[in-house]
């Protein structure tokens, strides 16, 4: 599975970047995914250096493509106070963390085109920002990252 | 009318996408029919083919960075605008869109 329960972290006290990508590297280590959780921290900081994954809208998208990965996954963060991201003009609340296998295609380049296609419908946007449910969440992004695995 | 956009960006992931479902949604909400092929990093995807150029009233490119095989769109109406202006303007593209090809 490309996301579980265990890969959601709702109104998590996050003070900043990379507090963020090192919460999501540790769900995505505790839930197998990742064979080197350094190895896979700095290739985020290695995408993320070369552009901002900052999408606006309160979004963030942090993403690597190494052999540091298993197999795909997917974490959801909302922050329970917005923080600075580099690269845009508007703070962070939404976080989509991406790991993606060095082999096995585009699979998290999909994953992320389906995302961002979602990500302009403010009903969806609205979803992410408001329900408490992990469940309910966990639908939700099931449902639009749909058919990936 | 009949539309067509190619959308990329510099990373050739998010605002390709985003940019390409904005201003598709927007132009169908208008009762217009489009077609978007993205140049992102998988590539060129839902390739515009040169009958859908014929037939085209515009042309919408994004202006991010070049976009690829543009000379397929010689003497067609070409309406230049950022990925950006796409994810969050775009019913005023697809109305300046009308007011300019009528």
């Amino acid at each position: 599975m490309l996301i579980n329960k265990d890969l959601i972290s709702i109104n998590v006290d996050l003070k900043n970047k990379d507090e963020v990508i090192a919460h999501s590297a540790q769900l995505m280590f505790n839930a197998g995914k990742l064979n080197d959780l350094e190895g896979y921290r700095k290739a985020v900081y290695e995408r993320e250096a070369e552009i901002s994954t900052n999408l606006g809208d309160g979004i963030a998208m942090p993403h690597a493509r190494t052999s540091f990965v298993n197999e795909p996954g997917l974490v959801f963060m909302r922050l329970k106070e917005e923080i600075p991201w580099e690269g845009g003009d508007q703070p962070i609340r939404l976080v989509f963390g991406i790991a993606a296998p060095e082999t096995g295609g585009d699979i998290h380049l999909k994953i992320l085109a389906k995302l961002a296609r979602q990500l302009i419908y403010d009903d969806f946007k609205q979803k992410l920002f408001t329900i408490d449910n992990e469940d309910d969440l966990l639908a939700l992004i099931e449902e639009a990252t749909g058919g990936l695995e | 009318m009949k539309l067509l956009a190619v959308t990329a960006c510099a990373a050739g992931v998010a605002h390709t996408f985003m940019a390409a479902e904005g201003i598709e949604k927007a132009a169908k909400e208008r009762g217009h029919e489009i077609k978007v092929e993205t140049q992102g990093a998988l590539g060129i995807d839902n390739r515009i083919t040169p009958e859908e150029v014929k037939e085209a009233d515009a042309v919408i490119l994004t202006k991010d960075i070049p976009i690829r095989e543009r000379d397929r769109f010689e003497g067609k109406k070409i309406f230049n605008v950022t990925s950006t202006a796409c994810i969050t303007n775009g019913p005023k593209i697809i109305e300046a869109i009308e007011q300019n090809t009528k």
